[in-house]
């Protein structure tokens, strides 16, 4: 434990804000657990990563700036997602590459890490799972896979659970399918891809799926619902997914703390 | 064309930047041992279904044997090689238990005039190899008006003599060889390196040998 | 996967070409089995070829600062290069367009008094349609790569640039070349299937009087074409005919002999986890005068059809360092399931997304860009550490800048990059979320084709981190 509580900035994401604000707030009482003191700007709001994928640099561009304000600061930037953290760390500087705020793009970008690495390698908690035996599929977005590297940090965290049996599925290392805008743009393609991931997802046996992103998990959910919408009086064929820091938060929070949690309506919940 | 020429050239930019990529040899630099070189050789030439036989002064003998046993007719071979004097002083007349010899042929005319004969029947080709890549069970050939390119190519079987002491570690070994040579003699019109017999996987990716080039690659390893 | 009932299509759903040749890709069952089983075979064997990551990442560095180098320096380089071969006897040509390049190729077969060419592995050559160049005046060219040879039998396009007839089974195969010689008896064992290839084909090698190649590097210092293959047949075309053409692209050119032993070692690893290709060749000029066999002409035509607009952009350049392994399709989620016919291009996977718009243009083949979810596995395993997702993005951002339509990008940022409307923009939604639950399950959209949609949360984080005590100005 360090001495002095270290501070961090927490950036909530634009999915997790509007479909798992539970995952957020979970990640922020997790880093307040483990000795952090949690700072969430108000004025944040997205990264920009999705107009950058499409092509759209001014825009995104317009957004980031918004961001470089908010996130001002010398501290740490925590995000719960892989993903937008990979925008920040690799291409911000690129995205203001030549333009005035370049120095501060780096600067942002020298501070921004992944929550599950923040957590395991910087907080190192030493927590007791409280929940019952179960076994998770742990899915890595490919932005945590390739362009962090943080899926150590990840399986940690779980692995030190315990009750928890984490598996990786069969082709571990290819994507779900979901790619931002490439859902929309090429539908058929991403949702065999889709189709994959979750097929090998369930051959886990695995009841709960987890993962640092929740795009992923987005698609992955779209996926199982649809089938289930398919087979209205069939058994359940989906598997509940979940972003990590909310199942982390379940396992380690007592009984006590838990009740603050807002209702688990945003998802996977099949009704 | 000369305008392709200069407007290809217009277009391109010149960056001149960065120093000059620096090598350095890949592997053990220690491993010089002639034994380890020479059974990484064997183990990786085996390994892409190549033959080696360790030879000494009999090699012709071996040559003959081999190819008996194939029921092979012909050895094409360079005329003014470097190999022709022994082969020819040390090409037995009979082989033990095959009734025929494969019948010495050189490679003394050009190929348009022999090609009929290289391609019909049942042939195999001798070369010498300038070096072993024990790496790779590679084979460096120096094709010559001696020692031509078809026989490493048109024959069903390609024979080659390899000196034990000319293996290498690595074909980085012997590039950077041959680059730092201050004699460094003009590159043949066909350098080769040779790695096994033909094969293909193109029909699903299911190893088959001797597609257009040689079926079987026998190497006569001397001492 | 149970396709939800839409009672309409709107416009804006509407598949483009590329959509349909992908959806047409994907519904060929037998064919994505192939192709998939290929690539896992070959990814498998890469990553056996490379079992010491840290070698591999020196050697990685290796090859992308040779490439580097070459390339900050191509045409000092093609110059050196020019010189050297035309020292060596290798006649250099230089085309702009593949028209030119078709043309040149025709006046040298014309001159050498052919009506046919035996053909070597070119992915060059089916850029430039010279097959078909060819065959408009009346000239046969006979592809000699097994590969190859399958396709062109069955008049189809390559389905990879390292193993064309990937997409096929044996017993495919074997359909194919009843067709075409009903008079044998062809049976699906794949030695025989060769076997048969070998023999119908070495006819035709010991007769044909010119023969055409690609090549996989000029080496600017000694004045060398290297070609590297396994079966021999590229041999045979640089060796039997009187007449050797070989055709590139002005990126192929290297500085040093020295520098080709490392990529060698990543081309043939990354590509078929071989050690090394069976034959590696370095042609350094036609039959010399005591020489007994070798062609009595070698030409080399240098096409630039678009590279050196690509190398004179910093960004782009980066692409030119590509070495052709086919690692990147090999591991791309989109070439597995599709296959090179689903791009509908010469050149597939992350590589053809890149490269195409740029040889084709925008206008024909920018939305290639789209065909990717920028998951970064090309990336990872490029010999030459190409960064594709980022040439990718490139690719749509000037496709965005060429068709100027922000449109609802442009109200999103405004809204995004306004804290406080956007927070209240996105708790306005959560307030209708009940009711946004449900109309998004009708609205026709590409992704509720197969997925239901995501459902909105009744709060928004920034309102639960402000009920909690995290929020902070």
């Amino acid at each position: 434990m360090p001495e002095s509580p270290p501070s961090v900035i927490f950036f909530g994401t634009c999915l997790i804000n509007s479909l798992a604000p539970q995952a957020g707030l979970a990640a922020m009482r997790l880093l307040k657990l483990a000795g952090a003191q949690v700072r969430f700007p108000r004025a944040q709001s997205c990264c920009g990563q999705p107009a950058y994928n499409a092509g759209f640099d001014a825009q995104a561009r317009q957004v980031a700036r918004a961001q470089l304000d908010a996130l001002a600061g010398t501290e740490p930037v925590v995000v719960p997602s892989a993903s937008c953290a990979g925008m920040f760390r690799h291409q911000y500087p690129l995205l203001f590459a030549g333009h005035p705020e370049q120095a501060r793009a780096e600067q942002l970008a020298g501070r921004v890490v992944d929550f599950c690495a923040y957590l395991q390698r910087v907080l190192a908690p030493a927590w007791t799972d409280h929940g019952p035996p179960v076994t998770v599929a742990l899915h890595h977005s490919c932005a945590a896979r390739r362009e962090l590297g943080v899926t150590q940090e990840a399986h940690a965290l779980l692995e030190a659970l315990a009750g928890v049996t984490v598996i990786e599925p069969e082709r571990a290392h290819e994507c779900c399918g979901f790619g931002g805008t490439f859902a929309l743009k090429q539908p058929e393609i991403s949702a065999a891809m889709t189709a994959d991931k979750a097929e090998a997802l369930r051959a886990t046996g695995a009841v709960v799926v987890l993962s640092q992103d929740l795009g992923c998990l987005t698609s992955l959910d779209g996926y199982w619902r649809r089938q289930q919408a398919g087979r209205q009086f069939e058994v359940q064929t989906g598997l509940q997914v979940q972003h990590i820091a909310e199942f982390l938060w379940q396992r380690v929070a007592s009984a006590a703390v838990q009740d603050g949690l807002p209702p688990r309506d945003t998802l996977g919940a099949p009704q | 064309m000369t305008n392709a020429r200069t407007a290809i050239l217009a277009r391109l930019r010149s960056t001149p930047t960065g120093g000059d990529p620096r090598h350095t040899l890949p592997g053990d630099p220690m491993m010089a041992d002639s034994d380890e070189l020479l059974g990484q050789f064997c183990a990786a030439l085996a390994a892409v279904h190549g033959e080696v036989y360790p030879v000494s002064a009999d090699w012709p003998a071996r040559i003959a044997a081999e190819l008996s046993a194939a029921g092979l007719q012909r050895l094409w071979y360079g005329a003014a090689g470097p190999l022709a004097t022994e082969l020819h002083s040390g090409w037995p007349l009979t082989t033990q238990g095959a009734t025929t010899v494969a019948e010495l042929t050189p490679f003394d005319q050009t190929r348009e005039s022999c090609r009929e004969a290289l391609f019909a029947g049942r042939n195999a080709g001798l070369t010498s190899a300038l070096a072993g890549i024990a790496e790779t069970g590679s084979l460096i050939l120096w094709p010559t008006a001696a020692e031509p390119r078809s026989l490493s190519l048109i024959p069903e079987v390609h024979c080659v003599l390899l000196e034990r002491r000319h293996i290498v570690p690595t074909l980085e070994h012997w590039m950077s060889g041959y680059c730092q040579r201050t004699d460094r003699p003009q590159l043949p019109t066909n350098w080769l390196m040779v790695t096994g017999p033909s094969k293909s996987a193109d029909i699903e990716q299911t190893l088959t040998l001797g597609v257009h080039g040689p079926k079987r690659l026998l190497v006569f390893v001397r001492d | 996967m149970k396709p939800v009932q839409r009672r309409f299509q709107p416009p804006w759903s509407r598949p483009s070409s590329l959509q349909q040749r992908l959806r047409t890709a994907l519904a060929r069952q037998p064919v994505r089995r192939n192709i998939a089983r290929a690539m896992n075979g070959l990814v498998d064997k890469r990553r056996a070829a490379f079992p010491d990551a840290q070698t591999l990442e020196a050697l990685r560095d290796q090859g992308q600062a040779i490439r580097d180098q070459a390339l900050d320096h191509l045409p000092t380089l093609l110059r050196e290069l020019e010189a050297n071969c035309t020292a060596n006897g290798i006649q250099v040509h230089w085309a702009e367009t593949p028209a030119e390049a078709n043309a040149q190729v025709l006046d040298i077969v014309r001159a050498a008094g052919a009506d046919a060419v035996l053909k070597g592995k070119s992915m060059v050559s089916e850029e430039i349609g010279l097959n078909a160049a060819l065959a408009a005046a009346g000239i046969e060219a006979l592809e000699t790569d097994l590969g190859e040879w399958i396709i062109q039998l069955a008049g189809e396009a390559p389905a990879h640039i390292v193993a064309p007839a990937v997409h096929l089974s044996r017993q495919e195969v074997a359909a194919r070349f009843r067709t075409h010689f009903p008079e044998l008896e062809i049976g699906e064992d794949i030695a025989d299937l060769t076997a048969l290839a070998r023999g119908l084909l070495r006819d035709r090698f010991a007769r044909m009087r010119v023969g055409v190649t690609g090549v996989n590097f000029l080496v600017a210092e000694t004045g060398s074409l290297c070609l590297i293959e396994n079966e021999g047949n590229g041999r045979l075309c640089t060796t039997l005919p009187e007449v050797h053409i070989a055709i590139t692209g002005i990126e192929k050119v290297i500085a040093r002999l020295d520098q080709l032993p490392p990529l060698l070692r990543l081309l043939t690893r990354s590509a078929t986890g071989q050690p090394a290709t069976t034959y590696v060749n370095l042609i350094s000029g036609p039959r010399r005068t005591s020489e007994r066999d070798g062609p009595h002409e070698v030409h080399l035509i240098l096409l630039d059809h678009g590279r050196a607009r690509m190398q004179a952009d910093p960004e782009q350049r980066a692409i030119l360092r590509c070495i052709r392994c086919g690692a990147c399709m090999n591991h791309c989620p989109v070439y597995t399931r599709v296959g090179g016919h689903g791009y509908g291009t010469v050149y597939p996977g992350p590589l053809g997304a890149v490269l195409e718009p740029r040889l084709q243009g925008l206008q024909l083949q920018g939305e290639l860009a789209e065909a990717s979810s920028l998951c970064g596995a090309c990336a990872e395993v490029c010999p030459v550490r190409i960064p594709l997702p980022q040439l990718i993005r490139r690719v749509r951002r000037d496709q965005r800048a060429r068709q100027a339509r922000p449109g609802l990008w442009s109200l999103w940022s405004r809204l995004q990059a306004r804290p406080l409307q956007a927070r209240r923009f996105t708790r306005a939604l959560a307030g209708l979320a009940p009711a946004l639950n449900v109309a998004l399950r009708w609205l026709p959209s590409p992704w509720t084709r197969s997925r239901e949609p995501p459902r909105l949360a009744r709060q928004t984080l920034a309102d639960l981190a402000e009920q909690e005590g995290f929020a902070d100005d």
